[in-house]
């Protein structure tokens, strides 16, 4: 009784300075805040790590948490108990690369849709919606069906990372495109933003149709994984090639989280503030086609990631995007793992696209998103 | 009628951001046309001119968004070209008109976004924006999305990024800028004058303020020099009095005024002459004019 009246009156005082807090820089509530966003990295942080051990432990064959973490030991060097060869063997060939290959390729789209967002100085950006991800598809498709015929000696010179290069390559080319066309003066048209993006995503299909039409039966396999996203084929030397490009814009798009907070503002305005404007936008472009481009093509098309988590983290977080771009590598790699764990557990034996579940989840979500945007701007 | 009350370019000075014999075309038009200006620390310049007269474009090429064709602008002495992007943001701080900002941060972040020429934000740069919030009087915002206020808020808000831009002196008071593009657009009449009020609070002998208007009577009574842009020429520069005559008004603006004194201030107050054809009907005024003809209907009035 005694120590909850003390409780009450230590906790007074506290109250009191936070509400003037204004005049106190110690006190002020955006430092409050500032700690509180760590801490809310550092569950997203617990979250995806959660996530990870469930994608690894679940599956048609069932394997118990603490053979993954003894697994996961072993791999790490640690003197742990020996677990059952014929899980650790599923472990170590299916599901570890495989979790890691969402992690990467979830991470990848959601910071890349960020970005997006931060350049366009729109929220409604997202690299499957303007046609970024069908034109990396685009790019990768051609590789496949015309790697051994017109495009040979572009599958000679690359080897193995002829196809996460030409998806990059067309992801920046598409980027690109869809910049040019709806930047004026340094304000984006949404309205052309998106348009242009229907076109680019037509355009592309048709594109990928004729090549579909050119393929053999075999690629035409490969072609439709392309179209509707899975992460079924993870193997290691995917995960590494994933891992190798993909960190190169998850490590470099949040230091420039200043200059997309600046961009926001406009592109004059961030010029005024001293940032150097027309060197910074190829880089985030790159940056963010690269990401997708490495996502599209160990991985397919996967829509929606770019766009939803984003647009949860800003809710929670705010659009600062010295939070944001980490929060969504965290949280967009925690969502595509819950959503690849779905679509390999819905109708097993059977998988679905993975692809196909994430535009079931994100079309109603961006629809939504439509509705309020318009309903504001009107 | 070009009135020769230009200052002369002083090239060595170092206490000015200076316009020399600027040009820019665009599609075979001149938008600015051989135009010299120059803003010296401690003055509130105003820049007034007719729709398309140049005032934007000279605004974007002072402040480096637009290099000129032919001329050049130095500050404190050093052509634009020369400073780097962030040692020129430290100096000198630019108000735009609208802002495509439309994500939700909360006003004290986007006052803070000011403090991106010198790192992250600090502790003292979360005090500074607060401290700027209060002198654009909308202190109790602070905490409120910016996507949630109204115009006029969001330009206050953007008022108060520039002035943490440049909110603390310079070593060796090396002279600071503030240009700002129509500030007073979206606001009402009261914050209108709050707005040129601060600017003339800010005018200190170590920061220049250059200032876009429209409103003329504004510029009479706060500024220290009023310069009047004509077709991307600079028209008249001077002091209010001198420059804000009626035949300079009248050329820059195709409109007929008339000059009276400000019954406080004593400054130019300008009055654009009637036309009584396009006057609404006010038969009290009218009686006044013409007693003589007082007709019947007045009197049922």
């Amino acid at each position: 009784m005694n120590t909850r009246v003390l409780g009450l009156r230590a906790n007074r005082p506290a109250t009191h300075a936070a509400s003037h807090a204004a005049s106190h820089p110690g006190t002020h509530p955006v430092l409050q805040r500032r700690q509180l966003e760590r801490l809310s990295l550092a569950a997203l942080l617990a979250l995806m790590l959660s996530v990870a051990l469930l994608s690894i432990a679940i599956g048609p064959v069932a394997i118990p948490l603490a053979e993954v973490l003894h697994t996961l030991g072993a791999l790490a060097g640690l003197p742990v108990a020996e677990v059952a060869p014929q899980h650790e063997a599923v472990i170590l060939s299916i599901r570890l690369p495989r979790t890691l290959l969402g992690l990467l390729v979830g991470a990848g789209l959601a910071v890349a849709g960020a970005a997006m967002q931060g350049l366009f100085r729109n929220p409604l950006a997202d690299p499957g919606l303007i046609g970024v991800s069908a034109g990396a598809a685009l790019a990768a498709v051609s590789v496949i069906v015309l790697g051994g015929q017109g495009l040979a000696f572009l599958t000679q010179a690359l080897g193995p990372f002829s196809l996460p290069i030409a998806a990059f390559a067309g992801g920046l080319v598409t980027t690109l495109l869809v910049y040019r066309l709806a930047s004026r003066d340094g304000r984006t048209s949404v309205t052309t933003l998106l348009l242009a993006g229907i076109a680019i995503n037509a355009l592309a299909g048709a594109g990928t149709g004729l090549l579909t039409y050119l393929a053999d039966d075999q690629q035409l396999r490969t072609l439709t994984f392309w179209s509707m996203g899975s992460l079924g084929g993870a193997t290691w030397p995917e995960v590494g090639s994933a891992a190798l490009l993909i960190a190169v814009p998850l490590l470099a798009l949040p230091l420039l989280a200043r200059t997309l907070n600046a961009l926001l503002l406009g592109e004059a305005e961030a010029g005024h503030l001293g940032i150097a404007v027309q060197r910074m936008q190829p880089l985030i472009v790159a940056l963010a086609a690269l990401a997708v481009g490495a996502a599209v093509a160990v991985s397919g098309i996967i829509g929606f990631v770019g766009l939803v988590v984003p647009h949860l983290l800003r809710l929670a977080l705010g659009p600062d995007h010295r939070l944001l771009l980490p929060g969504a590598a965290l949280l967009g790699g925690s969502l595509l793992l819950l959503a690849d764990l779905l679509a390999r557990t819905l109708v097993t034996p059977a998988e679905l696209p993975i692809g196909i579940l994430t535009a079931l989840l994100g079309g109603p979500f961006f629809l939504a998103l439509l509705l309020r945007w318009q309903r504001r701007t009107a | 009628m070009k009135m020769d009350v230009r200052p002369p370019v002083d090239a060595g000075s170092t206490h000015t951001l200076e316009a020399a014999g600027l040009c820019i075309r665009r599609d075979g038009r001149a938008l600015l046309d051989d135009l010299s200006l120059s803003v010296a620390a401690g003055e509130v310049l105003a820049v007034l001119g007719a729709n398309g007269a140049g005032k934007s474009t000279l605004l974007r090429t002072l402040s480096a968004e637009l290099s000129p064709g032919r001329g050049q602008v130095r500050l404190n002495g050093r052509p634009l070209s020369a400073w780097p992007a962030r040692e020129l943001a430290k100096r000198r701080a630019v108000l735009p008109q609208h802002s495509p900002l439309d994500f939700p941060f909360t006003a004290l972040e986007v006052v803070l976004m000011g403090r991106i020429p010198f790192g992250g934000p600090s502790s003292e740069d979360v005090h500074r924006a607060a401290r700027a919030l209060g002198e654009v009087e909308i202190a109790h915002l602070a905490e409120r999305r910016y996507t949630t206020l109204s115009g006029g808020e969001r330009q206050r808000v953007h008022l108060a990024r520039v002035l943490v831009q440049i909110w603390d002196p310079l070593p060796e008071r090396e002279p600071r800028f503030l240009l700002l593009d129509e500030p007073t657009a979206s606001l009402d009449i009261a914050h209108q004058h709050a707005t040129l009020a601060l600017a003339r609070r800010w005018a200190r002998h170590d920061l220049g303020v250059l200032v876009v208007l429209h409103d003329l009577n504004l510029a009479a009574q706060y500024a220290d020099r009023v310069a009047i842009l004509k077709a991307g020429r600079l028209l008249a520069v001077g002091a209010p009095e001198a420059a804000l005559a009626p035949d300079l008004i009248a050329e820059a603006f195709g409109l007929p005024v008339q000059i009276l004194a400000h019954p406080e201030l004593g400054c130019p107050l300008i009055v654009p002459r009637a036309d009584p054809s396009s006057a609404p009907r006010r038969p009290a005024l009218r009686a006044q004019a013409s007693q003589t003809t007082q007709t019947p209907d007045h009197r049922e009035l």
